[in-house]
């Protein structure tokens, strides 16, 4: 509950605050609605291609203006979100795998343990929802492990 | 006032032509590398790029004299506090950096502070090394089936840190919809845009390794730091600038040698008229490399698809781990079967290892809906792994796939003796594009070869004795015993071949192989085929044997050829046989009897 709380607050400053605001300060749903991420994850789609082009390249602006600024959405957090949402079947079968270059990846990245990763995951894909999550709520779970 | 600054605008333009000499501009305005950094043609006559935020001159497009002109003045304008990073010298640094070298520029700074943008581009921070990367070809795409090629700017040394490194990847511009057809004139007309794009390279493993199975190349090269300087600010002012796209000859293989050639004294690209692959790329920079003593290449890194690793990951199960996936295979089940449970646990983490990760593949293969049963499903294996120990490297490496560049050249000239019924003659091959499925290749009995042409040269006349438009074959064979991939071998071969009379024809194949040895494929099909001459719809059920001996290649085919709704079968027997005695060179056999005896006999210059 204090979760939801912390991420409505905000998801409010955000839209107040957006250029002042630091990657360190957004939830999981902050930067899914602000970076397009969930364009992303559904990479099928044809706007997605052009959006992903726009939002995660690395500072050029590659086929359209650059509608996300440095400060919205190159930070280190949004730069996780955007490898978990891209490559989450791959981390999904390296994490309970215990190895692979993803997982490590990750890891370095978050400075968290790959055996830490691997217990929280556990405990997600416990949990009798985890098959009926969507992929975008189930990149969310992990952003969560990794990010908290 | 006015007069004032008039009379000092006049002052410094005529400062700015006297400070630099009329035959420096001339002579730099012709300069190779001044053409390159604008992307001009071999004649020099214009830009490929036609995005106006490329030159500086209007008029810059046709005119790399005036463009040279403006990109001095405005490199010596003053910043304009409010948009400082629009000045000429943060958004042409590459420019900047060359014009350096050829002549003196007032107050120079390689990279001024007031460059912001520029200044905080992550590739100028962290690059290691720079390398072109070569995905093979891919036939669920027509654009894709001759292979892809893209730029890999690498901020890390280390092979398995590497998906943060950044790509640089040419491509087309496609609307949000279109359709196939659509998709192809365009591409052939010219009629899409296309640009460079950077992004993270676990972007394009996912794409080409995860999710299309394609073998990818790395050639990483060799680049002193002025180079690779270079080479990082012309690529800032690359990104994004919109170019016509063409598929045949304007495509990613040729921007990536174009891109390249800025590095080299030499263009990377000898003709392009008609067509250029982007595994040309790749032999040129291995030819460069021979003839410069090693000067080109670092290394050329393999990088497996998923396919190749998760064949590699069932190799080195054991006989009882391979028995329990069967088992689990077989009666569908999400957890190590009872009679199995005390074995030991790192065993059982095989086991489920390798399951989750064809059951991936398996999906991604197939392309079916994922539904909630197999979610669930999933989710249990999932879990049930999870409950075991993490694995410890134990997953096995695909076998190492020689370089591209080690196999044939795609292009081949070639002589030969031939007779057909009894006529001899001499006969010239020419095809621009053959990757052979007897050639010196990794293809494995596969093939890909486009206007195969063989010219006879008779006593009495010239003429067009074969002409292949387009000839394909895909031999897939098992490497999992329950793989459930469609694994219909196919080939399609359209054409005209000379007979008693010019027979044109579209010959399509269905049917099965098997890996009998590691070198040898066996392989049954039904061919079924539309002829312009007498017997104009047939069918030809055939066996064959396709042999891998290293240098010598060898395809063996007999069957029987009928006419649909008729009895009059004839036997059919067809040879095609190849042996590499040099890197360029190989000795070719083709003997058929199909409608008239045929023989061929001769020497192939791959190049």
């Amino acid at each position: 509950m204090k979760k939801v709380k912390l991420s409505i607050v905000a998801l409010a400053m955000t839209t107040i605050f957006v250029p002042q605001l630091q990657a360190g300060d957004r939830s999981f749903g902050d930067i899914y609605k602000e970076c397009g991420l969930g364009a992303m994850i559904f990479n099928d789609t044809p706007i997605a291609a052009a959006v992903s082009n726009i939002i995660w390249d690395l500072g050029t602006t590659a086929v359209s203006s650059n509608i996300s600024s440095e400060e919205n959405c190159k930070g280190g957090e949004a730069k996780v979100a955007a490898f978990i949402s891209k490559s989450y079947d791959d981390l999904e079968l390296e994490i309970a795998s215990g190895e692979g270059k993803y997982v490590d990846t990750l890891a370095t990245m978050t400075d968290k343990k790959v055996s830490v990763i691997r217990e929280e995951f556990a405990e997600l894909v416990a949990s009798n929802e985890y098959s009926t999550l969507s992929k975008t709520k189930k990149v969310e779970k992990l952003y969560n492990i990794v990010a908290l | 006032m006015k007069t004032l600054i008039l009379y000092l605008l006049l002052l410094t333009t005529s400062l700015c032509a006297d400070f630099w000499k009329e035959s420096d501009i001339e002579r730099v305005a012709k300069e190779p590398t001044w053409l390159n950094l604008l992307h001009y043609d071999s004649s020099g006559s214009q830009s490929a790029i036609h995005d106006k935020r490329f030159f500086l001159d209007s008029k810059g497009q046709r005119d790399a004299k005036r463009e040279l002109l403006a990109t001095l003045k405005a490199y010596g304008e003053p910043f304009n506090d409010k948009e400082r990073d629009e000045h000429a010298q943060c958004r042409f640094p590459a420019r900047y950096l060359w014009l350096s070298t050829q002549f003196t520029l007032p107050n120079y700074n390689e990279l001024n502070p007031a460059c912001d943008k520029l200044l905080k581009w992550k590739l100028l921070k962290g690059t290691q090394s720079i390398s072109v990367v070569f995905v093979s070809g891919y036939l669920g795409n027509p654009a894709s089936a001759f292979g892809h090629s893209f730029i890999k700017v690498n901020q890390s040394n280390n092979e398995e840190d590497n998906l943060f490194d950044t790509t640089l990847s040419y491509g087309a511009l496609l609307p949000p919809k279109y359709n196939m057809p659509e998709y192809i004139f365009n591409g052939l007309t010219g009629g899409y845009e296309a640009a460079y794009s950077d992004k993270y390279y676990y972007n394009q493993d996912i794409t080409y390794s995860n999710q299309e199975f394609r073998d990818m190349w790395e050639y990483r090269l060799k680049l002193s730091d002025a180079k690779r300087k270079l080479f990082l600010f012309h690529a800032w002012e690359l990104m994004g600038k919109k170019n016509q796209y063409f598929f045949l000859n304007r495509n990613c293989g040729y921007k990536v040698s174009e891109f390249l050639s800025l590095l080299y004294e030499k263009p990377l690209i000898d003709s392009a008229y008609v067509w250029y692959s982007p595994i040309e790329t790749f032999y040129k920079l291995k030819e460069m490399d021979e003839k410069g003593a090693g000067e080109i290449i670092d290394k050329v890194i393999y990088i497996p698809s998923k396919q190749q690793i998760i064949y590699a990951q069932y190799r080195m199960l054991t006989t009882l781990e391979k028995k329990m996936v069967s088992e689990m295979i077989e009666k569908k089940l999400n957890q190590i079967p009872i009679e199995y449970q005390d074995v030991n646990k790192s065993l059982q983490a095989h086991v489920l290892d390798f399951l989750l990760a064809y059951r991936k593949y398996s999906f991604e293969k197939s392309k079916i809906k994922i539904d909630k049963d197999i979610k669930a499903f999933n989710r249990s294996l999932l879990l049930n792994r999870l409950k075991l120990p993490a694995s410890r490297g134990q997953k096995g490496k695909p076998k190492i796939k020689e370089p591209i560049t080690e196999n044939n050249a795609p292009r081949y000239f070639g002589m030969s003796f031939l007779t057909q019924e009894s006529d001899d003659a001499l006969a010239l091959h020419f095809a621009p594009f053959a990757i052979e499925k007897v050639g010196y290749n990794n293809f494995s009995g596969d093939e890909l070869v486009v206007l195969d042409t063989t010219v006879k040269m008779g006593r009495e006349k010239v003429s067009l004795n074969k002409f292949d438009l387009i000839r394909i074959q895909r031999l897939k064979t098992k490497q999992i015993p329950y793989d459930e991939e469609s694994s219909l071998s196919w080939n399609l071969h359209i054409g005209t071949q000379e007979n008693e009379n010019r027979d044109y024809f579209i010959d399509g194949g269905l049917g099965y192989a098997w890996e009998l040895t590691n070198h040898m494929k066996f392989y049954t099909m039904m061919n079924l085929s539309l002829h312009s001459d007498e017997k104009k719809y047939r069918y030809m059920p055939n066996i064959g044997l396709y042999g891998d001996f290293h240098h010598l290649r060898v395809d063996l085919k007999a069957g029987y050829e009928n006419e649909l709704m008729k009895e009059n079968p004839e036997s059919i027997f067809v040879l095609n046989g190849q042996y590499r005695m040099h890197k360029h060179l190989s000795l070719f056999l083709q003997y058929d009897n199909i409608e008239m005896e045929y023989l061929s006999l001769g020497l192939k210059w791959f190049y």
